[in-house]
């Protein structure tokens, strides 16, 4: 697999405070990387410092197989394009004269300009000034912006913000499509897990400047197929029964769960209770959201 | 740099600045030429020397203060819709410095012509009997613009480095402020306000009679090592300022 | 409901250099005055008279009215900026008395200047051994520049109201001041607001520039505060908000 972006130890500390602690990330080639975590937790930094924006305390990062240092930087952002915090525009100018100033300073042919628009479905708006736009708006002028110049890489934080939820869906679809379409690589930061789920092919969560996962979108959903629900005539009877026996159970909103869901485990489990005479009337393995992967993970309930 | 350039240019659309740089050098030519509507012999016998000796004090007035406003102008765009972190992903931070500042040049240039033809225009409306020195109107543009460089880049550092725009200007009328004043002292004390610079170069020297009333102008030599220095000050703000920007985080 | 307006001012001014520029403008022509004063005494009748020519010589010429502009600018600026016309509008306020406040607080800070420079006038004088009280004339003259400032600072505020740009207002004003000495010395200064505060500051005159005309001056002083504020007002009413 290759890597388009990998970091090693990356770190940012502003003062005293660390922001971003050691992260390790690695984005394959072609992905869609989603970059979760909860406000604050390092998600802005971590791009800015992909970027060049601001200079990592400690920690490398390499970029399409580059380590990135100043004097590189601008070469290897060239085949990058990127949508940081808010949009950035210049009020008095339409939003047409504004992905005229990167289509220049990234040096890409004008009719760029009109397959951008399109892209992101602004061709009808782009003769009215940024300044007027509606931050949805100043989003997709952002991300067209970003668009400009066929690059290899897209980092976008956070770019459904603001957005109407049909501009929401129109830009997930956009970002879905654009791998398969071009084979860029797309890092996309969110706090919303839900929106992570639909988009991305891979996951880092991040919290509290810590990566504390990394994997394919699959491995995430693998952690969370591994408890199974059974409702009994008698919980308490089954409780002690299997407690007897050494498998691990606890006992919520009237159910038994049982931790370990393992097809051998589960066959143990039913056949005790069976033999113990405990009524079994119904045994499920509910997909457990995103939302409590997070809270196993990081131990507390994610803001949204 | 060419494609960067452009980029400005773009930027610069519809944000009038032209309209400050035409009112200050507008202004200026009036102001010299106010002067000479009731002109006499005596006077039209040395107008381009009393031009060029008015002229540079009007500049102390206007410019530090004008420039100040011209730099705020050029800069404030890019923080208001916070641009800088996009541009920086697009182009060195070096090189958006200096587009920024050959764009400020330009206004600045654009001003010297200004003041330049209204000279010219005040000398041939108003008839003066004294023959122009090339020199000397040489010596004027290129004071003008050495003066104007050196403001202009502090201006245009504090514009960029203070998000909030009233502290550039404040300097700037300060700074227009204590130039003017520091003129009527000792040399030794104003050569230390660098706003005064306008003026510090003028190559003429004014005598006034108090029984007469009248106005004599007489040439002096032009202050060559203080003009070289001064350039050479210049660079070194161009340097810091420079550093200063780029390495702001933001 | 005034006061409370006026209080929400003062609360976005906080950690604003605005204090800095109000009381660090003024030293240059006390300090630099005084010098003058001191190296041009055998031109100058020695006296407080004279120190005050030297002292308001270029402060009320060309440089108080942009400080006032740079004031009532500022404080639009926090409303041109970060949405916060919408804030300011649907405030449970009236119009008026957001003008009202806006006006209160530029022209308090016009005031607060305005003392420091009499302060700092009374202190040269007293440092370089000036005998006597100062004139009353005196800070009569500096009452009438103080108030003339209310007239400015009426024209600014609209003006930074209307013109979303924080510089402009500030080169208008400058521009203004130095036309007006143009206006002034034709005799029409109660038709500029900048020409009133020369002339309430009895700029760079020993003789006094408004023998007479008290009354006409205070009226056009207070034509131009009206005016503008019923301006102000009239334009907000007006206006669709687009932040």
């Amino acid at each position: 697999m290759e890597l388009i972006i990998e970091t090693e130890a990356l770190t940012k500390r502003y003062g005293k405070k660390t922001v971003v602690n050691e992260l390790d990330m690695k984005v394959p080639q072609g992905s869609v990387y989603g970059f979760l975590g909860p406000n604050g937790a390092g998600k802005s930094t971590t791009l800015k410092m992909l970027l060049g924006l601001i200079h990592p305390a400690q920690g490398r990062i390499r970029i399409f197989k580059q380590t990135l240092n100043p004097k590189n930087r601008l070469e290897i952002l060239k085949n990058a394009g990127s949508l940081i915090e808010s949009p950035s525009y210049y009020g008095h100018l339409t939003g047409r004269e504004n992905l005229e100033i990167v289509c220049t300073l990234k040096g890409a042919p004008k009719e760029e300009i009109d397959q951008a628009l399109a892209l992101v479905r602004m061709e009808n708006q782009q003769h009215k000034k940024a300044g007027h736009y509606s931050l949805g708006m100043k989003q997709r002028l952002g991300l067209a912006a970003a668009l400009l110049g066929r690059p290899r890489l897209l980092l976008l934080d956070e770019p459904t913000n603001g957005l109407d939820p049909a501009g929401i869906q129109e830009i997930r679809d956009l970002i879905v499509s654009l791998p398969k379409k071009t084979g860029i690589t797309v890092l996309i930061s969110s706090h919303l897990l839900s929106e992570i789920d639909q988009m991305a092919t891979h996951v880092g969560i991040i919290d509290q400047g810590q990566l504390i996962f990394q994997d394919s979108l699959r491995a995430l959903h693998a952690h969370s197929r591994c408890r199974l629900h059974i409702r009994t005539t008698d919980n308490a009877a089954a409780r002690t029964c299997l407690a007897q026996k050494g498998i691990a159970a606890a006992e919520k909103n009237g159910q038994i769960i049982l931790e370990d869901a393992s097809d051998s485990s589960v066959t143990r489990a039913i056949r005790l209770l069976v033999y113990a005479g405990v009524g079994i009337l119904r045994a499920e393995a509910p997909q457990v959201s995103l939302e409590d992967i997070f809270l196993r993970l990081t131990g507390k309930k994610v803001s949204l | 740099m060419i494609r960067q350039l452009r980029a400005e240019q773009i930027k610069a659309r519809r944000r009038r600045v032209w309209a400050v740089t035409a009112a200050l050098g507008l202004l200026l030519c009036l102001w010299g030429a106010f002067n000479y509507r009731h002109a006499d012999v005596s006077d039209l016998a040395q107008g381009y020397s009393g031009l060029f000796y008015q002229l540079p004090l009007f500049n102390t007035i206007l410019l530090p203060l004008g420039l100040a406003v011209i730099a705020s102008r050029l800069c404030d765009w890019e923080i208001k819709g916070n641009t800088l972190k996009l541009l920086c992903t697009l182009q060195k931070k070096e090189r958006l410095y200096d587009c920024k500042l050959l764009m400020g040049f330009k206004h600045l240039f654009l001003i010297a012509c200004m003041e330049t033809t209204g000279i010219l225009a005040a000398g041939a409306r108003f008839h003066f009997t004294e023959k122009l020195k090339i020199r000397l109107l040489a010596l004027h543009f290129m004071t003008l613009l050495a003066a104007g460089a050196f403001v202009y880049l502090l201006q245009q550092t504090l514009s960029l480095l203070w998000e909030n725009q009233l502290a550039p200007l404040v300097v700037g009328l300060i700074g227009s402020f204590a130039g003017l004043f520091s003129l009527y002292f000792p040399k030794e004390i104003s050569r230390l306000v660098p706003w005064s610079y306008f003026c510090q170069f003028t190559p003429i020297l004014m005598d006034w009679n108090r029984e007469t009333r009248q106005q004599r102008f007489y040439p002096t030599e032009f202050p060559t090592a203080l003009f070289l220095g001064f350039l050479a000050a210049t660079v070194g703000v161009y340097i810091i300022g420079k550093l200063l920007f780029v390495r702001k985080e933001d | 409901m005034l006061i409370r307006c006026i209080r929400t001012e003062n609360k976005k001014l906080k950690h604003s250099i605005l204090w800095l520029a109000c009381l660090a403008i003024p030293l240059i022509p006390a300090v630099m005055g005084t010098f003058n004063y001191l190296g041009n005494l055998e031109i100058l009748t020695p006296g407080w008279h004279n120190l005050w020519t030297q002292e308001t010589l270029f402060y009320a010429n060309f440089f108080s009215a942009p400080l006032v502009a740079l004031c009532c600018a500022y404080l639009w600026r926090l409303e041109h900026r970060n949405h916060n016309w919408n804030a300011l509008m649907t405030a449970p306020v009236p119009v008026w008395a957001t003008v009202l406040a806006k006006f209160a607080v530029a022209f308090r800070f016009f005031l607060i200047t305005q003392l420091w420079v009499g302060i700092l006038f009374l202190a040269s004088g007293k440092c370089i051994g000036m005998e006597g009280p100062a004139p009353v004339e005196i800070l009569g003259q500096l009452l009438r520049g103080t108030l003339a400032g209310a007239a400015v600072a009426a024209v600014q505020l609209f003006l930074s109201m209307a013109i979303p740009s924080f510089t402009l207002p500030v080169i208008l004003a400058f521009i203004g001041s130095i036309g007006s000495i143009y206006v002034t010395a034709k005799g029409l200064g109660f038709l500029s607001p900048y020409a009133l505060l020369m002339l309430g500051m009895n700029a760079n005159h020993q003789e006094n520039m408004l023998e007479g005309q008290l009354f006409p001056f205070l009226a056009a002083v207070a034509g131009f505060a009206l005016l503008f504020g019923l301006l102000s007002i009239i334009w907000l009413k007006k206006k669709d908000i687009r932040a």
